[in-house]
C-alpha cells in the first residue's frame, strides 16, 4: 500500500524534525521544503495528498506559494493547512481568501494536525 | 496666498530700499572707495559713487513697477476724508 | 560774446513760448482733467524743479572747488524718492485727501488746525526762502552779463562785475507777471496749476537738454580721456577722505529733507499730486534725472580747470567753456538753460509762499479786523486773489531786494545751504504728524520756533559777516563775551564746519522741544481728531468716525459763507444738487464738513474752520468718542499685528503637530510590527518545545537516543527563547530614559578578544577562519565593557552564521582615528548587504533577506543603541574582500573619564 505523500514547507529545523516525526509516525510519507522555490518545485514534480505551508518563509512568502499553487490547475484542490506563528485574525482571512483549506496556529498541538491532516487527505 | 506672500516681498523690498542706499552711500562704507589717485586717473570713488547711484534707481524702478502691479488691495484705498 | 538784443530777444522768444504751452495747458487740462498733463512723466519733470540754477551752474563750480561734495544734494533727494513707500506715499495720500494747499497748511491741519502754526511757518519760509530767490536772480543777471559782455565771456568771468540790478529788475518784474498769470488764476490751490505745471515740465526739459548738450561737447572734444580730464583735479577729488566725514552725511540729510519741506517741493510734489501712479514713477524717474543732470559735472568742472585761465569763476564754467571755444550756440543753449533753471524756481516758489501768505497770514488777520468784503459774491474771492497776487510782487521783490543790498558781497554764494538749513524745520513736526498720534501743536509750535531760532543765530546771522543784525565781534567772541555762546561754536562744540554745527543744533532742540512740550499737555480733541485721520490714512475710515464732531448752523449762514468764497456756480452744486435743498433750515454735520472740505481747498483748512465757526451756532467734540476711537484703532492695529504673529505661530505649530504625527503613525506601525514579530520569534521556539513534549509525552517507548535528541532541541529552543527575551529587555534597556549602566573607562580591544575568543568555537564549527588585523594600542572609551563585548560578539557571530563563502573568513580590526576616535572593523567576505537594504538591518527583527541561520533580528540594533549609548556609531561598508564591514567608532577619552578632545596627545 502506497502511504499518503505530505510536503512541508518550514524554514525552522526544529518545527520541520517535530512535523515529520508525529506525521511519519501517523502513516503519512512525509518531504521538506525549506523555502516557498523549492517547494514549488518539488509540488510540480510529485503528487501530494495534502501541503503544510508555513507563511514566514524566507525569500518567496508562504502567501504567495499559496497564490502560485492555486493558479495551477493542477493543484487547484490540492488541500493545503497553513502554519502562522501570528495567530492574528487578519492573517486567517487573508489565507483562507487565497484558498487555504485549515489554519493551524503555532505552537500547535501534535494531535490537532494528525486529525487535519487525516481529514483533508480522508485517511 | 501666494500672491499675497510675493506682493509683501515686494513690499519689504520697497521699504528696505531707502535704508540699503543711505548704507551705501554714507560713512563708514563709503569711504573703503575714498582711496587718493594720482592726477590723469579716474579717482575710484567717482565710478563707485555713480555705479551705486545707478544700480539704485534700476532697483528703485524694478520694485515700482511690481509694488505697482499688486496695489488693487482694498486695505491701500484711502477713505474719505473728515472735516 | 553775443549781441544783447540777440540774447534779449532769445529770453523773450523763449517766455512767449512758455506762455504758449501754458496757456495751452491750462486749456487743455479745462476739457480733459486726466490727460497727459497729469501723467506720472509730467509730474515727475515739474518736480525737477528741485534743480534750479543753483544746480545748473552751481555743481561744476563745486565740483572745481569741493571735488564730490556738490553729489549731497542729489543723493540725499535719491534716498527719499527710493524710499517713497515708507515716507512719501503716505504724505501725498493724506495731501491727496484732505486738500492740502501747502506745508504750511499740511501742518495746520494736523495739528488741530492750528492758525498760529500755519503763519509761523509762513513767515519762517518767507525769512528763509528770500535769499535763496535772491541767489537766482543774480544768477540769471550774471549769466546774462557773462553772455554779452563785450570783451568775451572769459575776461567776465575772471573780474568782479558788477551786478547789472536793470537786468534783475525787469527780469523781476517778468517773473511776476508769468507767475500771477498762470499761477494765480483761480483761488482753489487744489484745482492745480495746469497750465504753469505744463510749462515747468517743458522748462525741466530744456535745463537738462542744455546742460547734456554742454557736457556731451566737452566730454567729446575737451576730456574725452582720463589722463587729461583728470591731469589738474583738484586734491579734493584725488585725496578725497576728507570728504565723507560729518559734513557729507549732513549735507546729505539736509537735502532729503529739503526735497520733502521746500515749498516749490511741497507744492509740486503733494498739492499738484493726482494720483498714486504719480509719485509711484517719480520714485525712481526723478533720481534718474537727477542722476542724468550730474553726469557731465566732473568732466565740465574738470575741463574748465584745464582749460581756462586760473582766476576763472567755476560757477560759471558752464557758460564760459563753449564760449570761449567759439561754441555760441552751446553757450546760449546753456544760457537758456540756466535761465529755465532760475525762473522755474522763482516762479513756482512765489505761486507756493503766495497760497501760504494769503492763507495764513492775510486771511486770518483780515478776518479777525473784519477787513473782508460781505457784499456781492465775487468781492470775497477778488480780496483773496488780490492778496495772492500782492504777496507774489511782495515775495519776488523782497528777493530783488535783498540781491540789491547785498549783491556785491560773497554772501550771497554760500546761501543755498544756509536756506535749505532754515526751510527744513518743519521737518520733525511734519514727521511727527504722520506717524506720532501724541504729537501736539503746542509741541509743534515749541520746536518749530526754537529750531528757527537756533538757525537764525548760528547760520543765518553769521553768514553776513558783520554787515546785519549781528555784530563781526558776537561772532567772533560771542555776544557780551560768553564765548560758550559763539554762534559757531555753542558750548564750545567748534569741532564742526558751522553748517553742520547748526544743523545738529537747531535740529536737536527742535525735535527735543516737539516731544517735550507734546508729552507735557494733552493734545486738544480736534487735534486728537486730525491726528488719527492722518496717521490712519491707509485705513477705511468709517461714518461713525467723522461723526465725532457735532455741529449745528443756520443753512442760510452757511450758504452765504461758501457763496463768497467759492462763487455761486459752486454753491449752487453744493447745495441744491447735493440734495440737501432748501426744506432744511439747520445744517447736518455732513453738510458742515462737505463746506468746510470745499473751503479748505481754497484758503486752508485752519482759516475755512474759522470761517466756519463764525457761523456755527453750537458745537460738541465727543472727547470720549474720540478717545475711544483712537483707542480702537490703535487697539485694532494692535490686534492686527497680534493676529498675524499668532496665525505665524499656528502655521508653525500646526507643521510641528503635522510632523510629530507623522512619526507618532511611523512608531504606531513599528510597534505593530514589532509586536508582532515578537509574537513570531516567540512562537516559533515554543511550537518546537511544544511539539517535542508532546511527542515525548505519548511516546514512552522512545529508544533512548531519539529521546536525548529530542529533549537536546527542546533545550536549544528553551535556550533560543531566553536569548530573545534577554534581547527584547537589552533594547528596553537601550532606549533613552531607561536605567543608566555602570559606565568604566576601558580599553575596547579586551571586549574584542573577549568576543573573539567567545565565538571561537561557533567559527570552528561553521568552518570559518577569524583573523586578526591591526590592533590599535593604548585606546581607552567610556562605556560598559560587557555592552561593548556583546557588541563585537553580535558583529563576528552574524559574519560567522551569513557567510556561504566556499573560503569563510572574517576580519577584525581596530584602530586609533585622528587621536580622537577608537574605530574597530568587522569584516566578511560574504555576500555583503546591498546599499538599498544598509540601514534596514539595524532595524529591530530585520534579518538579511539570505539569512537563516539562528538570531532573531535584534543583535544590529541593539548593537547599534550601544555604540550610540556610548557617544560613537555603528556603520556599515563594503569590506575590501566583497562582503560587509561593520564599523564600530568610539570616542576615546582619559584615564579620569573627561571627554576625548585631545586626551591622546597628552
Amino acid at each position: 500500500m502506497t502511504k499518503t505523500r505530505v510536503l512541508i514547507v518550514e524554514d525552522e529545523p526544529s518545527i520541520v524534525e517535530s512535523l515529520s516525526f508525529i506525521l511519519r509516525q501517523a502513516g503519512f510519507d512525509t518531504e521538506i521544503a525549506v523555502d516557498g522555490t523549492e517547494a514549488l518545485q518539488r509540488l510540480r514534480r510529485q503528487v501530494y495528498s495534502a501541503l503544510i505551508l508555513d507563511l514566514m518563509l524566507p525569500g518567496i512568502s508562504g502567501f504567495d506559494v499559496l497564490r502560485t499553487v492555486r493558479a495551477e490547475k493542477a493543484l487547484e484542490t490540492l488541500p493545503v493547512i497553513v502554519l502562522t506563528a501570528k495567530g492574528q485574525a487578519a492573517d486567517r482571512k487573508a489565507a483562507e481568501d487565497i484558498g487555504a483549506t485549515a489554519f493551524i496556529t503555532k505552537p500547535f498541538s501534535n494531535a490537532d494536525v494528525v486529525a487535519q491532516v487525516r481529514q483533508l487527505t480522508g485517511n | 496666498m501666494a500672491r499675497r506672500s510675493n506682493r509683501q516681498g515686494f513690499r519689504d523690498a520697497a521699504a528696505i530700499l531707502p535704508f540699503a542706499a543711505a548704507l551705501l552711500l554714507m560713512p563708514p562704507l563709503v569711504r573703503i572707495f575714498a582711496t587718493p589717485s594720482i592726477p590723469g586717473a579716474v579717482p575710484p570713488i567717482v565710478l563707485y559713487i555713480f555705479a551705486v547711484w545707478a544700480a539704485i534707481i534700476l532697483v528703485a524702478l524694478f520694485v515700482a513697477r511690481r509694488v505697482g502691479d499688486a496695489t488693487d488691495d482694498p486695505e491701500d484705498t484711502p477713505g474719505p476724508g473728515g472735516t | 560774446m553775443l549781441p544783447v538784443n540777440l540774447v534779449v530777444l532769445v529770453c523773450l522768444a523763449y517766455v512767449a513760448i512758455l506762455f504758449g504751452v501754458a496757456f495751452a495747458g491750462d486749456r487743455r487740462a479745462r476739457k480733459d482733467p486726466t490727460g497727459w498733463l497729469s501723467s506720472p512723466l509730467v509730474y515727475t519733470l515739474s518736480i525737477s524743479i528741485y534743480c534750479s540754477s543753483w544746480t545748473f551752474f552751481g555743481s561744476v563750480g563745486s565740483a572745481a572747488k569741493n571735488g564730490l561734495e556738490f553729489l549731497t544734494i542729489y543723493l540725499g533727494p535719491t534716498i527719499v524718492f527710493v524710499g517713497w513707500w515708507i515716507f512719501l506715499r503716505k504724505l501725498v495720500t493724506i495731501g491727496r485727501i484732505h486738500h492740502t494747499t501747502s506745508i504750511a497748511d499740511f501742518i495746520s491741519a494736523r495739528f488741530g488746525k492750528s492758525p498760529a502754526l500755519g503763519a509761523l511757518i509762513t513767515i519762517l519760509t518767507l525769512v528763509a526762502i528770500t535769499p535763496y530767490i535772491a541767489l537766482q536772480l543774480k544768477a540769471i543777471t550774471a549769466s546774462f552779463q557773462v553772455t554779452t559782455y563785450p570783451a568775451g565771456a572769459l575776461v567776465a568771468a575772471s573780474q568782479r562785475l558788477e551786478p547789472d540790478f536793470v537786468v534783475a529788475f525787469w527780469l523781476a518784474a517778468g517773473l511776476c507777471l508769468f507767475s500771477i498769470m498762470f499761477g494765480v488764476r483761480n483761488i482753489d490751490v487744489n484745482e492745480r496749476h495746469h497750465g504753469v505745471i505744463a510749462a515747468i515740465a517743458v522748462e525741466a526739459l530744456v535745463k537738462l537738454v542744455a546742460f547734456l548738450a554742454v557736457g556731451i561737447w566737452v566730454f567729446a572734444t575737451l576730456s574725452n580721456a582720463p589722463d587729461v580730464m583728470f591731469r589738474n583735479a583738484p586734491v579734493s577729488l584725488l585725496n578725497p577722505e576728507q570728504g565723507f566725514g560729518s559734513r557729507w552725511v549732513a549735507l546729505c540729510f539736509l537735502a532729503g529733507a529739503a526735497v520733502i519741506c521746500l515749498p516749490r517741493q511741497f507744492q509740486v510734489t503733494v498739492v499738484e499730486n493726482s494720483s498714486d501712479e504719480q509719485i509711484r514713477t517719480a520714485s525712481w524717474m526723478f533720481p534718474f534725472y537727477l542722476f542724468l543732470m550730474n553726469l557731465f559735472v566732473i568732466p565740465i568742472a574738470m575741463a574748465g580747470l584745464n582749460y581756462l585761465p586760473a582766476g576763472s569763476d567755476p560757477d560759471l564754467f558752464v557758460l564760459t567753456l563753449p564760449m570761449t571755444n567759439g561754441q555760441e550756440t552751446i553757450g546760449l543753449l546753456a544760457f537758456i538753460g540756466g535761465f529755465s533753471s532760475a525762473t522755474s524756481m522763482v516762479i513756482v516758489s512765489s505761486i507756493a509762499l503766495s497760497t501760504m501768505i494769503s492763507n495764513h497770514i492775510v486771511m486770518p488777520v483780515a478776518m479777525r479786523f473784519s477787513l473782508v468784503p460781505t457784499g456781492s459774491g465775487q468781492s470775497a474771492r477778488n480780496f483773496i486773489l488780490t492778496a495772492r497776487r500782492m504777496s507774489i510782487v511782495f515775495i519776488i521783490f523782497l528777493g530783488f531786494i535783498y540781491f540789491w543790498v547785498s549783491g556785491t558781497s560773497d554772501a550771497l554764494a554760500s546761501i543755498g545751504l544756509i536756506s535749505f538749513c532754515g526751510l527744513i524745520q518743519p521737518l520733525p513736526s511734519l514727521v511727527a504728524g504722520l506717524y506720532w498720534q501724541r504729537a501736539t501743536h503746542r509741541g509743534a509750535l515749541a520746536g518749530l520756533a526754537a529750531g528757527f531760532l537756533v538757525w537764525g543765530y548760528t547760520l543765518f546771522l553769521p553768514s553776513f559777516e558783520g554787515a546785519f543784525l549781528m555784530s563781526a565781534d558776537v561772532i567772533e567772541n560771542g555776544p557780551f563775551g560768553l564765548t560758550w555762546l559763539k554762534p559757531y561754536a555753542l558750548f564750545g562744540q567748534d569741532a564742526y564746519d558751522p553748517l553742520v554745527h547748526a544743523l545738529l543744533w537747531s535740529m536737536t532742540v527742535n525735535i527735543v522741544l516737539l516731544v517735550a512740550v507734546s508729552l507735557w499737555r494733552e493734545p486738544t480733541p480736534l487735534t486728537r481728531f486730525q491726528a488719527t485721520l492722518f496717521i490712519d490714512v491707509f485705513r477705511r475710515q468709517t461714518e461713525r468716525e467723522r461723526g465725532v464732531i457735532r455741529r449745528t448752523a443756520r443753512v442760510a449762514d452757511l450758504r452765504q459763507i461758501a457763496g463768497r468764497i467759492l462763487g455761486p456756480e459752486e454753491t449752487v452744486r453744493l447745495f441744491y444738487l447735493d440734495g440737501v435743498g432748501e426744506r432744511a433750515v439747520i445744517a447736518s454735520d455732513e453738510l458742515l464738513s462737505l463746506v468746510e472740505t470745499r473751503l479748505a481747498a481754497h484758503v486752508g483748512a485752519a482759516t475755512a474752520r474759522t470761517l466756519v465757526s463764525q457761523v456755527v451756532t453750537s458745537e460738541t467734540i465727543s472727547v470720549e468718542e474720540l478717545k475711544r476711537l483712537a483707542g480702537e484703532a490703535e487697539q485694532i492695529r494692535a490686534y492686527s499685528a497680534e493676529l498675524e504673529r499668532k496665525s505665524r505661530q499656528v502655521e508653525a505649530t500646526a507643521a510641528e503637530l503635522a510632523a510629530a504625527n507623522e512619526r507618532l503613525r511611523e512608531i504606531d506601525v513599528q510597534k505593530d510590527e514589532f509586536l508582532s514579530q515578537v509574537s513570531h520569534e516567540v512562537r516559533t521556539p515554543m511550537t518546537a518545545i511544544r511539539s517535542f513534549s508532546e511527542i515525548l509525552l505519548t511516546n514512552r517507548d522512545l529508544d533512548e537516543a531519539r529521546k536525548l535528541h529530542f529533549l537536546g532541541i527542546i533545550q536549544s529552543e528553551s535556550f533560543r527563547l531566553t536569548r530573545l527575551l534577554d534581547g527584547i529587555l537589552d533594547l528596553n534597556v537601550t532606549e533613552p530614559g531607561e536605567q543608566a549602566w555602570d559606565m568604566t573607562v576601558f580599553d575596547p580591544e579586551v571586549a574584542v578578544e573577549h568576543a573573539i575568543a567567545t565565538c571561537e568555537p561557533l567559527a570552528r564549527a561553521a568552518g570559518v577562519r577569524i583573523r586578526r588585523g591591526r590592533r590599535a594600542r593604548h585606546a581607552l572609551v567610556l562605556g560598559s565593557q560587557d555592552r561593548l563585548a556583546q557588541v563585537f560578539i553580535n558583529l563576528i557571530s552574524n559574519a560567522i552564521k551569513h557567510n556561504p563563502n566556499a573560503n569563510p573568513e572574517v576580519v577584525v580590526s581596530s584602530s586609533i582615528r585622528a587621536n580622537v576616535t577608537y574605530e574597530a572593523k568587522v569584516a566578511d567576505n560574504g555576500p555583503g548587504v546591498a546599499p538599498m537594504d544598509r540601514e534596514s538591518i539595524f532595524r529591530k527583527f530585520v534579518r538579511g533577506a539570505k539569512a537563516q541561520q539562528g538570531g532573531v533580528g535584534l543583535g544590529l540594533a541593539i548593537s547599534r543603541q550601544i555604540a550610540e549609548r556610548f557617544g560613537g556609531e555603528l556603520c556599515i561598508f563594503d569590506s575590501k574582500a566583497g562582503g560587509a564591514e561593520f564599523v564600530v567608532r568610539l570616542p576615546l577619552c582619559t584615564r579620569d573619564g573627561a571627554g576625548s578632545g585631545h586626551s591622546t596627545a597628552v
